[in-house]
C-alpha cells in the first residue's frame, strides 16, 4: 500500500525492509528457542510437528471441523438476522429510532459475558457457540446494511417507482445492488470476530473444538500445539477474508474495489 | 381535500400537534427506544412475578436486587477493583503502544515498511487464544491477564493510527514544508489533527475488546475479578450473583464507551470519519 499521491515506484531499500518485517519474527522466534532450549519455548519445527501429530491422530481435524461448523452457522445466523435487521432500520424510521440507540448502547457491551446464559438456556452443545458467533457478529452486518441500504441513490429509487416496478422489485433492482459492497464489508469485518468468540467460547467451557484443543494444550504445558493451533486459526482467518474478498469482487463486479 | 377543508379546525389542530410531537420523537430517536426498552424490561419483570419464566432468567429487578446484596456483603468492590486495575493498565500499555508504532510507522517509511508486514503477520491470530500460552510462560498471574489485554488492544490502535495518516491531505504538508516547519512541528499541527479521527476510532474498538479480553481472562485462568464473581455464580447456581456481575460488565462497558466519545468529540470538534475501519 504505497503513500497517497506517490506514484514512483518503491525504492529497493523499503522492499528489503518489508521482507525483512516478514522473515524477523520468525527468525527471532526460532534464535530465542534455540538460545533456550526449553519445552516451554518450541522451535518452529516442534510447533509444526506438533500439528502435524495432533493431524494425523486426528483431532485436529475433528475438532476444527467442530469449531468452524458452530462459527460458520453462527454467522448464517448473524447475516440472516443482522441484514433483516440493517434492512428494516433503513426502510422504517421507527424501527430506526427504536433500535438504533439500543444497538449503540449494547455495542460495547461484551456480549460475551451472556456466556453462562447461553448456557443454561441452550444447554451445553455447541448452541450456545453459535449463539455468542451470531450475537457479536450481528452488530457489524445489521450496521453496515443499515449504511448500505440507507445510502441508495435517491433518484433510482424515484427512477423505479416510476417505472412501476413494485415495492419488491425495487428492492431487488435498487436497493439489494446498492447495498451489497457495504454488506460485503460488514462480512469482511465479522469475520476476525466470529473466530475470535467462537475459540473464547469453546475454551471457556466445551468439551470439543479448537478453542478445547487449545486449553487442553495449555493444562498439558504442551505450548507447541497451542502456538500451532493458533497459527492454524491466524491461516483460516487470512483465508475466508481472502474468499469474501474474491466473491465481493464476483458480486459487486460493477465497483472498483477501494483502496485496500 | 375537500374534507380537510371542512373538518373542524379544532381536530385539525389536534391531529397537527400529535404528529409533530410524533415527528420530534422519531427525530430524537431516544424517547422511542428508551420507551421499547421500559416495556421490555416491564414485560420481563411482570412474567418474571408470574413465574412464566425460568428462575436462571433473573427478573431485572432481581437483577439490581443481586448487586445490592453482591455490595452489601463486600463481594464486589474488590472484585471491582481488581479487573478495573487490569483493565486500565492492559488497555493502556496496549493502546499507547500501538498509537505511538502506529503513527511512527505512517509517517515514517522505512519503519513503517519493517513494522507493517509483521503486524498484518500476527493481526489474524487470535490473540485471546494465546491465554493458555501466556498461562504456561506466566502462570496464572495478573502479569498473563494484562498482557493478553495490552496485546489485544494494540492492533486495532496501531491499524487505524498507521491508516489515519494515510487520510493527510497532501496539500497540507507540502504547505507545511514551503513555510519550513519542521519534521516534528508539521507532525504536531498537521499530521496529528488529520489522523487523530481515526485513532479514535481505533481506540474506541480496543476498548470494546478489553473488556472481552478481561472477561475471558477472568474465567479461563483461575477465576477472580467481576468475570470470575460471574462465573462463580453461575457455577454455584447463585443467579442473583451471576446478573449482578452481568450487570456490572455491561454498565462499565457503556459508560467506559460513552465517556470515549465525549472525549472523542471533544477533540476532534469538525471532523468526522465515515465507516469504522476493520478492527
Amino acid at each position: 500500500m504505497a503513500s497517497v499521491g506517490r506514484h514512483r515506484a518503491l525504492p529497493p531499500v523499503t522492499v528489503l525492509l518489508s521482507l525483512l518485517g516478514l522473515v524477523l519474527p520468525f527468525v527471532l522466534w526460532e534464535v530465542n528457542a534455540q538460545a533456550q532450549q526449553n519445552l516451554l519455548v518450541p522451535k518452529l519445527g516442534e510447533i509444526v510437528q506438533a500439528l502435524q501429530e495432533s493431524a494425523e491422530s486426528g483431532a485436529l481435524w475433528y475438532n476444527a471441523s467442530v469449531t468452524l461448523r458452530s462459527a460458520l452457522c453462527g454467522l448464517l445466523l448473524a447475516v440472516v438476522v443482522g441484514v433483516a435487521l440493517g434492512t428494516a432500520m433503513a426502510q422504517s424510521r421507527l424501527l430506526e429510532a427504536v433500535l438504533s440507540p439500543l444497538l449503540g448502547a449494547s455495542y460495547p457491551v461484551p456480549k460475551l459475558a451472556l456466556y453462562p446464559v447461553a448456557i443454561l438456556i441452550f444447554g451445553l452443545g455447541t448452541l450456545p457457540v453459535v449463539i455468542l458467533v451470531a450475537l457479536e457478529c450481528m452488530y457489524p452486518i445489521a450496521y453496515n446494511t443499515f449504511q448500505g441500504v440507507r445510502s441508495t441513490p435517491r433518484e433510482l429509487v424515484r427512477a423505479a417507482a416510476n417505472s412501476e416496478g413494485g415495492p419488491l422489485r425495487t428492492f431487488g433492482a435498487v436497493h439489494v445492488p446498492s447495498a451489497l459492497p457495504s454488506v460485503m464489508t460488514g462480512l469482511r469485518i465479522a469475520v476476525p470476530i466470529m473466530i475470535v468468540v467462537a475459540v473464547v467460547v469453546e475454551m471457556l467451557g466445551q468439551s470439543r473444538g479448537l478453542g478445547f484443543l487449545i486449553r487442553d494444550a495449555g493444562r498439558a504445558i504442551e505450548p507447541a500445539l497451542a502456538l500451532g493451533v493458533i497459527l492454524l486459526l491466524g491461516v483460516v482467518g487470512v483465508a475466508l477474508d481472502f474468499l469474501i474478498k474474491m466473491a465481493t469482487r464476483r458480486l459487486v463486479f460493477w465497483e472498483v474495489a477501494p483502496g485496500e | 381535500m375537500t374534507a380537510a377543508l371542512v373538518a373542524p379546525a379544532e381536530s385539525g389542530r389536534l391531529a397537527s400537534r400529535r404528529s409533530a410531537a410524533w415527528e420530534w420523537a422519531l427525530d430524537r430517536q431516544w424517547p422511542l427506544s428508551l420507551t421499547a426498552l421500559a416495556v421490555l424490561l416491564l414485560g420481563w419483570e411482570l412474567s418474571a412475578r408470574a413465574d412464566r419464566i425460568p428462575d436462571y432468567l433473573l427478573s431485572p429487578w432481581g437483577a439490581v436486587d443481586g448487586l445490592h446484596r453482591a455490595y452489601a456483603d463486600g463481594m464486589l468492590m474488590p472484585a471491582l477493583e481488581l479487573s478495573g486495575y487490569r483493565l486500565v493498565l492492559g488497555f493502556l500499555i496496549g493502546t499507547t503502544a500501538g498509537v505511538v508504532l502506529g503513527l511512527v510507522s505512517g509517517t515514517n517509511r522505512l519503519l513503517g515498511s519493517l513494522l507493517d508486514p509483521m503486524v498484518s503477520i500476527a493481526n489474524p491470530l487470535p490473540k485471546i487464544a494465546l491465554l493458555p500460552v501466556f498461562a504456561v510462560w506466566l502462570g496464572f498471574t495478573d502479569l498473563t491477564r494484562i498482557s493478553i489485554i495490552a496485546l489485544g488492544c494494540f492492533f486495532p490502535t496501531y491499524l487505524n493510527a498507521a491508516s489515519g495518516t494515510r487520510l493527510v491531505d497532501v496539500s497540507f504538508l507540502r504547505v507545511s514544508r514551503n513555510v519550513e516547519a519542521s519534521r516534528i512541528r508539521s507532525f504536531l499541527h498537521v499530521v496529528l489533527p488529520a489522523a487523530l479521527p481515526r485513532v479514535l476510532v481505533g481506540v474506541r474498538i480496543s476498548l470494546a475488546l478489553s473488556f472481552v479480553v478481561l472477561f475471558a481472562s477472568e474465567i479461563v485462568v483461575s477465576p477472580d475479578g467481576v468475570g470470575g464473581m460471574l462465573y462463580a455464580g453461575f457455577l454455584n447456581g447463585d443467579y442473583p450473583r451471576m446478573y449482578a456481575g452481568l450487570l456490572v460488565l455491561a454498565v462499565a462497558g457503556f459508560a467506559a464507551d460513552l465517556v470515549l466519545s465525549v472525549l472523542a468529540r471533544r477533540l476532534t470538534r469538525g471532523q468526522s470519519v465515515g465507516v469504522v475501519g476493520r478492527g
